[in-house]
């Protein structure tokens, strides 16, 4: 019986996490029905932990780790004068950063027995030594459409899949698309990346005739037909360009009785969209519903009369299934993972062309028997999804990690990709001949806000070594290791953050630069780990 | 009346929007001395120039005063991005604001926002821009489309397109403005300008423009390459433009082509050379896929130059009935166009006369008066609002 660690900290309330947290719980959910022979610990943050009580379970526990504030998300849709712009922002750093460092947990996993660690929102925060990773990865956007993330984004997306790629001993990619994208990007083996289908659509059942018209009419949707769309407000999800076609769409066909609705976290950036609506004049076309619970969601998607589904990147796509699998049609966007999903089931566009949208809606609105073979088609497909594959896939993936256990080379995490590091990093390694030297090249630029760093070498039970390294200057740390395998950390303090010394809109927080990381082993041989 | 007018992209390196702000400007000036010109050389949340205060257009007049907006990018970017109650009195206070780069900004409550459409090509072709680039024209002009108060389209087919595409914006809000030659002042079109080494005067034919997919520079290679198995006396054909986008293996391309010798790429131009590129020609090609107008062909033909030029999008509202017309997915089309001007002495002379003339009809006087006309008539209509739209 296998102690699995999953960890849920990253989960945000209501809808602002999008289809991983739907995935992660759904998963939860399914291992506690059909994997009587392992236990989970989930790893929860004081703002999530009660909403995840539900999870509790005879096979299913739950321990709070992380005790602070709620990441806040970016609040662009703010208009604040510019003076007040850039206070807010120092704070917005500050909270940042008291995000990014997170206290060591009280016991670690191994001394709760832990047999593996899952990251069902990929980040491998929680790796400890011994403990095999296994970590979901959704997307790889930022570096598919980098132009929708700031450069601090990518700094930190790149950092901590450059960190999964250094500590995962599995990784699983929610479809082939992600999985080429992750081969492309990260260089993995092929061997431990691997694809389990989110078949998650299940989770939808028709709610009764009676309710299901008393929710349509409490959200105002009960007088007309409408298509579906349901997306958080992100970029990519390309909302302003299904309004443009549904602009020419009704200016073509005035008569049309057919209403567009949107569900979403509404976290302020649809303003921007709800705003356009009005100006277009569609206000009473265009419904917002916001983030929907469960029964009211199952009632939309009942109620509607097909999914329109405009974005431009997708890792999976979990609403194509979902709608399949009810019965209803699909259009949808011939980018990334989409055609992967919904295959020969659906009607595609080009979402960059509105034209294409709108030709599609007419078809779909005046063509009854690409309707029907649509739905016929949808729900073939719909059907080899299965809950119960996929949970199987991933225990599968958790057995193999856990087999493999024995570590067979040597890892470092806690460096950005562009060399800097932050108040700690860690270095993992794997058993060798006695009397080999870890060396450290240590770099601390003249311009540091500190006049040096201190930084303490330990190994967990004891500090082996100590070294000020004043600004300006490079230093050389060497490590006689033993050869077993284990755990030294470097500690640096104080860190510095670069914006708030006008530098750029960098929000890490930085101690000094690693010019090179090496495993020398007697007589000469010298391996890299950074 | 005090005008605010984006200037950001007329830096070194010049392209479509930044010649048409630059040159808009400059007969502003030239005509226009009783009303406050604040200019800004960075506008808008999309495109950064870091030696845009430097290198954009200074004038110096009286009425034309140059405002800076943010130290670096991310001040600059952060103040178009939180347009606010103090925003418009950092700007100037501005009656009406211009803007040129495809970015349109949003929130002002008190100036018109004048937005400068060039084309819908990111819509239509997709494919022929960057990810990024298609982004960000798209957001401009959407947020134009809900937002501005007067939408100017540099031809009748962009604004014909604009409208398919957003039919609840309010016609009575649009209005065309055609470019001009900046090479139109006769003081100008005297100068001889710089011979380009190793050309001879009516010996090469010329194409000019940014080297990116859009021009359809390989299907006019493809069409080159064929045009010189069939002609006795073959001309070298000058590509003449800076690098744009998504053609970085073009000299591979041409190598492979085994046109080394009969294809020269000069890079970006000065406009003394390229003026006399312009006059030395034997033709001027220009088959492209997609203009909002195709300002190269027009300037072409203020020198008298025969015209070959691509049958859609907006080329034969500008070139009329002064120029050869090719379909620019045909190369067999191509071909016969060049062989046609190569051996009809008189079609060519003609073509070049007509061109003379018709390209008289363009200046950036005649737009820099019907853009004042658009910002008193701006001034006279409320700020956009729902209430203009029709209802559904």
């Amino acid at each position: 019986m296998a102690l699995i660690a999953v960890d849920m900290t990253p989960v945000l309330p209501g809808g602002m996490n999008g289809g991983a947290k739907i995935l992660a719980i759904e998963l939860l959910k399914s291992f506690h029905e059909t994997a009587l022979q392992e236990r989970f610990l989930l790893l929860t943050a004081s703002w999530n932990h009660e909403d995840l009580a539900f999870l509790d379970s005879s096979n299913m526990r739950r321990i709070c780790v992380l005790k602070g504030h709620e990441p806040t998300p970016k609040a662009s849709h703010v208009r604040y004068p510019g003076r007040l712009y850039r206070a807010m922002g120092k704070i917005r750093n500050h909270l940042k950063r008291t995000i990014q460092k997170r206290p060591p947990m009280k016991k670690s996993l191994a001394a709760q027995n832990v047999n593996l660690l899952f990251c069902p929102f990929t980040a491998p925060t929680y790796t400890e030594v011994d403990i095999p990773t296994v970590s979901v990865i959704h997307d790889l956007q930022h570096r598919e459409l980098p132009h929708f993330f700031s450069p601090h984004e990518i700094g930190l997306r790149d950092n901590f899949i450059a960190d999964l790629k250094r500590k995962a001993d599995r990784i699983i990619c929610v479809s082939e698309h992600v999985r080429k994208t992750v081969l492309k990007h990260l260089e993995t083996s092929p061997a431990i990346t691997h694809t389990v289908p989110t078949s998650i659509q299940t989770r939808l059942s028709r709610p009764e005739m009676k309710k299901q018209t008393a929710c349509l009419r409490t959200l105002g949707i009960h007088q007309r037909p409408y298509m579906f769309y349901p997306a958080n407000f992100w970029p990519h999800k390309n909302h302003a360009m299904l309004l443009t076609a549904y602009g020419m769409f009704l200016s073509r066909h005035p008569d049309s009785p057919i209403d567009l609705v949107f569900t979403g976290a509404l976290d302020g950036r649809e303003e921007m969209i709800k705003h356009a609506v009005i100006k277009m004049g569609l206000e009473k076309r265009v419904h917002f519903l916001g983030f929907v619970p469960h029964h009211e969601l199952e009632a939309v998607w009942y109620g509607c009369e097909f999914l329109i589904f405009p974005s431009l990147y997708e890792g999976f796509g979990i609403p194509v299934l979902e709608a399949m699998s009810i019965g209803k049609p699909v259009l949808c966007s011939n980018l990334t993972a989409l055609p992967e999903v919904a295959g020969d089931a659906a009607v595609y566009f080009d979402p960059r062309k509105p034209e294409e949208m709108v030709y599609c809606i007419e078809e779909i609105a005046r063509n009854a028997p690409l309707k029907k073979a649509l739905v016929d088609k949808g729900r073939i497909r719909a059907n080899g999804y299965r809950l119960s594959d996929m949970t199987l896939g991933y225990l599968e993936i958790f057995r193999m990690a856990m087999a493999g256990l024995r570590m067979t080379t040597s890892k470092i995490s806690g460096i950005f990709e562009d060399g800097w590091m932050g108040e700690r990093t860690d270095i993992f390694y794997a058993p060798g001949p006695p009397e080999r030297v870890l060396e450290i090249k240590l770099e601390a630029p003249p311009w540091l806000p500190a006049r040096q760093i201190k930084i303490r070498l330990n190994d967990g039970k004891k500090t082996l070594q100590k070294i000020g390294l004043r600004r300006g200057r490079e230093s050389i740390i060497r490590q006689v290791l033993p050869g077993k395998q284990g755990h030294v950390s470097l500690s640096m303090n104080p860190t510095f953050c670069p914006s708030d010394h006008g530098i750029g809109e960098d929000f890490r927080a930085l101690s000094v630069i690693c010019c090179g990381c090496w495993m020398i082993t007697p007589p000469k041989k010298k391996i890299s780990l950074f | 009346m005090k005008i605010g007018f984006d200037i950001s992209q007329t830096g070194s390196l010049k392209a479509g929007c930044g010649y048409f702000a630059d040159s808009l400007i400059r007969a502003l000036a030239d005509l226009d001395s009783e009303n406050e010109y604040i200019l800004y050389p960075h506008f808008g949340t999309t495109f950064w120039d870091p030696n845009g205060e430097k290198n954009t257009i200074k004038i110096n007049k009286p009425n034309m005063e140059r405002k800076r907006i943010g130290r670096d990018i991310e001040t600059a970017f952060a103040f178009w991005e939180n347009i606010g109650v103090d925003s418009e009195e950092r700007l100037g206070t501005p009656d009406v604001i211009h803007a040129n780069n495809f970015y349109c900004p949003s929130g002002l409550k008190r100036a018109r926002v004048v937005y400068t459409l060039y084309d819908l090509n990111f819509l239509d072709n997709p494919d022929l821009t960057t990810e990024e680039n298609r982004s960000n024209c798209f957001g401009g002009v959407f947020t134009a489309a809900v937002s501005a108060d007067f939408i100017v389209a540099i031809s009748q087919y962009s604004l014909k397109r604009f409208l398919e595409i957003y039919p609840h914006y309010p016609k009575e809000r649009t209005g065309v403005v055609h470019l001009g030659s900046r090479f139109c002042s006769t003081d100008q079109m005297n100068i001889l300008g710089d011979t380009v080494s190793g050309l001879e005067s009516e010996k090469f034919w010329l194409s000019v423009c940014t080297l990116e997919p859009r021009k359809n520079l390989r299907r006019l290679l493809r069409a080159f390459r064929e045009y010189l198995n069939l002609t006795a006396d073959p001309h070298p054909l000058v590509l003449a433009g800076g690098k744009g986008w998504m053609e970085g293996d073009l000299e591979n391309f041409i190598g492979e082509l085994g046109l080394n010798d009969h294809v020269r790429l000069t890079g970006y131009v000065s406009d003394e050379k390229l003026c006399w590129l312009y006059q030395n020609c034997f033709s001027f090609i220009y088959p492209s896929l997609y203009e909002g107008f195709g300002l190269p062909v027009l300037e072409a033909m203020g020198f008298g130059a025969a015209v070959i030029t691509s049958n859609t999008t907006s080329l034969p509202e500008i070139a009329g009935n002064a120029a050869h017309y090719v379909d620019p997915l045909s190369e067999k089309s191509m071909i016969e166009g060049l062989l046609r001007i190569e051996k009809e002495k008189d079609y060519r002379k003609k073509l070049g006369e007509k061109a003379q003339l018709r390209a008289k009809q363009f200046s950036f006087e005649k737009t820099a008066y019907a853009v004042l006309r658009i910002y008193r008539q701006v001034l006279r209509l409320a700020k956009f609002a729902p209430k203009n739209c029709r209802k559904r």
